[in-house]
């Protein structure tokens, strides 16, 4: 997961180094805030907390042993912002005195490990512990966010490796960096890391989250307001832009309606003419029938996003409900 | 006198012993933990005995050092050809001997990362890789060609020599200057001083709690006679890393509590003793002037 010198191209690195500075300036200040002078020592700690659990091999069924990053346990322990920190803290001195990672990838490396992972298994964390669960839930919902959060940094390094052949090539063919295009990195590091250091990160932030949980809560980051605002406020502005969709050209590949295979293909499948009026749904087009205007059509795509969205969210809040224990 | 039952396993004698608290076969993760531990405080603590040395590296102050390493690394991975790349690795060859650092030592630490890249880099030679003129041809079926091109074989060569000159220029520095210089010479490059400062107090506190961590996993190696199951393991391992995450949130607030009772405010003042004087400068610009040729090619 440590991207070595010399496996990005140049500009590659200084798109992240430039990515990251307002995301550790962000994080300086927010910390700052909340902190006040106490906060060296917390970081410097923490990132040492960080270090030292980076090196533990934790047993996995099986009797083999394996690393976790601990991105999400430390997110969970100190709250996200300070978290890029410390990971940013703990990677550079990963970097600069062992040689795991590099200097000049140091930007793509913290981000990540030190953006992507801790917010996003602190977000999944909180959306899995919403309500008051039970010790099973909270068990499941602390591996998932350890799980999700350690595959996305994986993606996010997978996608980093994967364009480097299409940015970086010399005239004749020959990659220059990384060599491997994105249909090569993408399933290695979907395959590694959703079968074996998944599951690991996911037992390792489990059972330490979980342990502190039990015995002293109070070591846990306690967010100021409710964590779950910024998703529910990405969540209206991802709503509101759906009609963007309607600047797209065409339709999506694969989701083409019969009469739209007849134009591609020459003919449409029987199997699939057969099958399409199978359902009639109640917004067809993801609009109202008749709703034509760009306005109005507009309109039916914000509708029927928020829709959507509401029933899926109602969904998951049921089935938090039913699955208290 | 009444019969005491000793159980076979404990009457067994040899390296094999003590299972150390291995989960299944094999071992376990407290032994492991231990060798990972042991190693990483003897590398911390040994230093090889470069950075006091009378070298060509040693001689330029730690920030100019830095900043020529630095600029090195950015020509290292702007330089596109077999050739260039081999000519800057044997610079800093000549650099390493200049400073009085032992080759194989420095091939020592460059070496795990090579030795990833180059079985990872591997396939890329092949043509369903890297497609181009064919090399050697391994076999040919029908439309099916397998071969090793030319384009595949010059851009693992370029990708292997480009990494290895990276990871030996960062070493070199590494091996050239003390922990201390480290930190200092971080202080004068446009980082905020709140990072410098926490990083050279994470590097302090890593040994004070990697100590904890080695004291924990030898008392439970001592106790330990019999494999532990999986959900032992783990909830031992929970503990533990839950004790030092409690030592570390401890020691925060004390660490605290010691630096405002010697007044500090949350600003951070540093003493500084370097003093740039002219070689540092060629130096410098020597570095300058490579990256600049690497940018012209």
């Amino acid at each position: 997961m440590h991207i070595p010198d010399g496996y990005l191209s140049p500009k590659t690195c200084g798109v992240l180094y430039v990515a990251m500075a307002p995301i550790w300036y962000l994080a300086a200040r927010k910390v700052q805030k909340a902190l006040h002078a106490k906060q060296i020592p917390l970081l410097a700690l923490g990132a040492a907390f960080t270090f030292v659990i980076m090196m533990f091999n934790i047993p996995i069924p099986g009797g083999s042993t394996g690393h976790m990053v601990g991105g999400t346990v430390v997110a969970c322990v100190l709250g996200p912002w300070a978290a890029v920190i410390s990971l940013s803290l703990a990677l550079t001195i990963q970097a600069l005195l062992f040689g795991d990672g590099g200097i000049t990838t140091l930007g793509a490396n913290c981000f990540n490990m030190a953006f992507i992972m801790p917010f996003v298994g602190y977000y999944i964390y909180h959306v899995g512990m919403a309500g008051s669960p039970g010790q099973k839930r909270r068990w499941v919902a602390i591996a998932l966010a350890g799980y999700i959060a350690i595959n996305m940094t994986a993606l996010a390094a997978a996608i980093e490796l994967g364009i480097q052949p299409i940015i970086a090539s010399s005239p004749d063919g020959r990659p220059l960096y990384a060599p491997y295009p994105l249909s090569v990195t993408i399933p290695v590091m979907a395959v590694s890391h959703l079968l074996f250091f998944g599951p690991i990160e996911a037992i390792g932030t489990a059972m330490v989250v979980s342990y502190v949980f039990k015995t002293n809560e109070a070591m846990l980051y306690k967010p100021a307001a409710n964590p779950l605002k910024p998703l529910w406020i990405g969540l209206a502005i991802l709503i509101i832009l759906t009609p963007l969709g309607l600047l797209a050209q065409g339709t999506a590949w694969g989701e083409w309606a019969s009469e739209e295979l007849k134009s591609i293909l020459g003919y449409a499948p029987e199997g699939l003419r057969r099958l399409e009026g199978l359902w009639a749904n109640m917004m067809p087009g993801y609009n109202f029938p008749g709703w034509d205007s760009p306005v109005k059509s507009a309109f039916g795509y914000v509708i029927s996003a928020a829709l959507g969205s509401s029933i899926i969210v109602l969904i998951i809040y049921l089935a938090g409900k039913i699955w208290k224990r | 006198m009444e019969k005491v039952n000793i159980p076979e396993w404990l009457k067994k004698t040899g390296d094999d012993f003590c299972p150390s608290c291995a989960v299944g076969r094999g071992k376990g993760f407290v032994e492991k933990n231990i060798e990972a531990i042991a190693s990483f405080i003897k590398e911390v603590l040994e230093p090889e005995g470069f950075a006091n040395k009378n070298g060509l590296l040693q001689q330029i102050d730690p920030r100019a050092r830095l900043l020529g390493i630095l600029l090195f690394m950015v020509t290292a991975a702007l330089l596109k050809g077999v050739v260039p790349i081999i000519v800057l690795l044997s610079l800093v060859i000549l650099m390493a001997v200049a400073s009085r650092v032992n080759a194989m030592i420095l091939l020592k630490r460059a070496l795990p990362v090579l030795i990833f890249t180059f079985f990872l880099v591997l396939p890329a030679a092949f043509n369903f890789i890297t497609p181009g003129a064919a090399v050697v041809t391994i076999f040919k079926w029908d439309a099916f060609y397998l071969y090793i091109s030319k384009q595949g074989l010059e851009g693992i060569a370029v990708f292997l020599l480009r990494v290895g000159t990276m990871v030996s220029l960062l070493s070199l520095f590494m091996l050239t200057t003390s922990y201390p210089d480290v930190f200092r010479a971080l202080q004068s490059f446009p980082i905020p001083k709140l990072f410098v400062t926490a990083l050279s107090m994470t590097f302090r506190y890593i040994m004070v709690l990697i100590k904890v961590a080695e004291d924990s996993h030898l008392a439970r190696k001592a106790r330990t006679i019999k494999p532990l199951t999986l959900k032992q393991g783990h909830g031992w391992l929970a503990s533990r890393i839950w004790l030092i995450l409690e030592r570390s949130l401890e020691m925060a607030a004390d660490v605290y509590l010691a630096m405002t009772a010697r007044g500090f405010n949350g600003d951070v003042k540093t003493m500084r003793v370097f003093e740039m004087k002219g070689r540092d400068y060629v130096w410098v610009g020597f570095s300058i002037f490579i990256l600049l040729l690497a940018v012209q090619m």
